[in-house]
C-alpha cells in the first residue's frame, strides 16, 4: 500500500513538472514584431537598393543580433526558399536609430539572410529602422518577396529567436512614359496678333487718301517661333504699291520719311517720325534684320529678310510700320500691294 | 501624371464604388484628377504632378481610411505633356517606378 502511494505521487509530481516546462516554455515565445514595414529604393529586378526596414522591438530581452532573411513565403514555419537573384553579401548599413549598435556580421550572412550583429544589450521596446544598402535585388519580375525579420540573443543569428515578423515587397519592371516632340515654326501674319499666336484679327490696312504734304502709315503684326537649333529666318515679298502701271518707288535703302517724295518702305521698330509701330515684343531671341532696325529709317525690297534668330526662340511679336508718301507727280488712282511673310527653319 | 479615378474590380471583402467615395484607396490631393469621384475624360479639368526629385512622391493611401485592406483597387492613371516652343524636338522617354509599402 505504501509503495503504491509512492507511485502515485511520483506519477503526480511528473505531471506537475511537465506543466511547468509547459508553463515555462510558453512564458519565454517569441512575440511579433509590431509596425513592421519596408520600403525599397526601387523595386526594379537584379538593381542595386537600399531596403529600409522599419518595426518596433517587444521583447525587452537582451539581443546580440537581427537576421533579415528573403523568402518566397512569410511563413516562419515553412522553409525558407531563396528568391532567384538576391543578394545580400554585399550589403551595408546606411543608418540604424532605435536600437543601434548593429553591424553586418559578413561570416553568418548568406545570399539570401543578411545577419546584423552587436554586442548584446537589452532591447529597448521602441521603433527601430535599419537602412541596409546594396542589396541587390531578386531577379524575377512581378514577384512578392517576404522578408522574415528575427532577433536573436545571440551575436550571430543562431539559436533560439526572441521576436519575430515578416514584411513584404514586389519586384516590379519600371514603368516607361514616352511621346515625340515635332520640329516646330510657327508663324502668324494679322494687324493684331497675340504673343503666341493664339489669337489674330485683321488682314488689311487702308492707308487712306496719299498726301504729298505729309506721310501715311500703318501698321501690321507677325509673330513666329521655332524649336530648330538653328533659329528662323523671317522674309516678305511683294511688290511695292501699285495701281495698274503706276507704282510708288520703294526705298531701296534705309531712308527717313520725306512727305512730297514717292516712298514706300517698311521697319520693324518704334518710330517718332512719324509716331509709328512698336519695338519686338517677347521672350525669344528673334530680331529684326539690320536694314529694318532703325527707328525712322524704311526700307522695302521684296524677298528681304526681315526678321531672323539664330537660336531656338520662343515667340517674338514684330510690328511692321509701313509709310508711304507722294509726290505731286503721282499719277491718282487706288493703290495697293500685298505682301506674304515667310519663315524658314532648318532642322 | 494623376490618377484619374478608382476602379473597383472584383473587390468582395467590401463595399467599393467610386463614384460614392465608398472605396479605401484614397488618392493624394496632388494626383486627384477632377478632384472629385468623376472619371476625367478632359485632361483639360484634371491636375497633374511629377516629382523628379528621385524620392518616393505617395499618390495614394489606405492608411486614413476607415478599412485600411484594399482588396483589388485599380488606379487609373492619366499621363500628359506639353512642349513648349523651344523644346527641341525629338523623342523624349520618362521612367517611373511604384511602390507600395504596407505595415503589418
Amino acid at each position: 500500500m505504501r509503495k503504491i502511494k509512492t507511485q502515485y505521487l511520483l506519477s503526480l509530481l511528473t505531471v506537475l513538472i511537465i506543466m511547468a516546462i509547459t508553463i515555462s516554455v510558453s512564458l519565454v515565445q517569441a512575440l511579433q514584431l509590431t509596425d513592421r514595414s519596408m520600403l525599397v529604393s526601387t523595386p526594379q529586378p537584379s538593381a542595386t537598393a537600399t531596403h529600409t526596414f522599419n518595426f518596433t522591438y517587444v521583447s525587452a530581452s537582451s539581443t546580440g543580433s537581427l537576421a533579415f532573411q528573403y523568402c518566397t513565403s512569410p511563413v516562419f514555419d515553412y522553409p525558407c526558399s531563396a528568391p532567384a537573384g538576391v543578394d545580400v553579401t554585399g550589403a551595408s548599413i546606411s543608418s540604424q536609430s532605435g536600437n543601434t549598435g548593429f553591424s553586418v556580421d559578413g561570416i553568418n550572412t548568406t545570399n539570401n539572410r543578411l545577419v546584423l550583429t552587436r554586442t548584446p544589450a537589452v532591447a529597448a521596446t521602441v521603433p527601430s529602422q535599419y537602412v541596409i544598402a546594396n542589396v541587390t535585388n531578386p531577379s524575377t519580375a512581378g514577384q512578392s518577396i517576404y522578408v522574415r525579420i528575427t532577433t536573436y540573443a545571440s551575436i550571430d543569428g543562431s539559436g533560439a529567436f526572441i521576436d519575430n515578423g515578416a514584411v513584404a515587397f514586389a519586384t516590379v519592371l519600371p514603368f516607361n512614359i514616352g511621346a515625340n516632340v515635332p520640329p516646330f515654326l510657327q508663324i502668324c501674319v494679322a494687324i493684331t496678333v497675340a504673343p503666341d499666336c493664339s489669337t489674330t484679327s485683321g488682314d488689311s490696312v487702308n492707308l487712306g487718301t496719299l498726301s504729298t504734304s505729309s506721310v501715311r502709315f500703318g501698321t501690321s503684326q507677325f509673330s513666329v517661333g521655332t524649336n530648330s537649333i538653328s533659329g528662323y529666318t523671317t522674309y516678305v515679298q511683294g511688290t511695292t504699291m501699285t495701281s495698274g502701271n503706276n507704282a510708288i518707288t520703294a526705298l531701296s535703302s534705309q531712308t527717313p520719311s520725306f512727305p512730297g517724295n514717292s516712298q514706300f518702305g517698311i521697319n520693324l521698330r518704334d518710330n517718332s517720325n512719324p509716331n509709328v509701330g512698336t519695338d519686338p515684343f517677347g521672350s525669344g531671341s528673334g530680331t529684326p534684320t539690320a536694314n529694318y532696325n532703325t527707328p525712322n529709317l524704311f526700307k522695302y525690297t521684296s524677298g528681304d529678310s526681315i526678321a531672323q534668330s539664330t537660336l531656338p526662340s520662343d515667340y517674338n511679336r514684330m510690328t511692321v510700320s509701313y509709310i508711304v508718301n507722294v509726290s505731286s507727280s503721282q499719277p491718282p488712282g487706288v493703290y495697293a500691294s500685298t505682301f506674304t511673310y515667310l519663315a524658314t527653319a532648318t532642322f | 501624371m494623376t490618377v484619374a479615378g478608382i476602379n473597383c474590380g472584383s473587390t468582395t471583402s467590401y463595399s467599393c464604388v467610386f463614384a460614392t467615395g465608398t472605396y479605401n484607396l484614397v488618392r493624394n490631393a496632388d494626383y486627384d484628377g477632377r478632384g472629385d469621384n468623376t472619371y476625367g475624360s478632359d485632361i483639360t479639368d484634371e491636375g497633374f504632378a511629377w516629382d523628379e526629385t528621385g524620392t518616393f512622391d505617395q499618390i495614394a493611401s489606405s492608411t486614413g481610411s476607415a478599412t485600411k485592406v484594399v482588396d483589388d483597387e485599380v488606379l487609373m492613371m492619366h499621363f500628359a505633356s506639353t512642349p513648349s516652343i523651344t523644346t527641341p524636338f525629338g523623342a523624349y522617354t520618362a521612367q517611373a517606378d511604384f511602390v507600395a509599402v504596407a505595415t503589418y
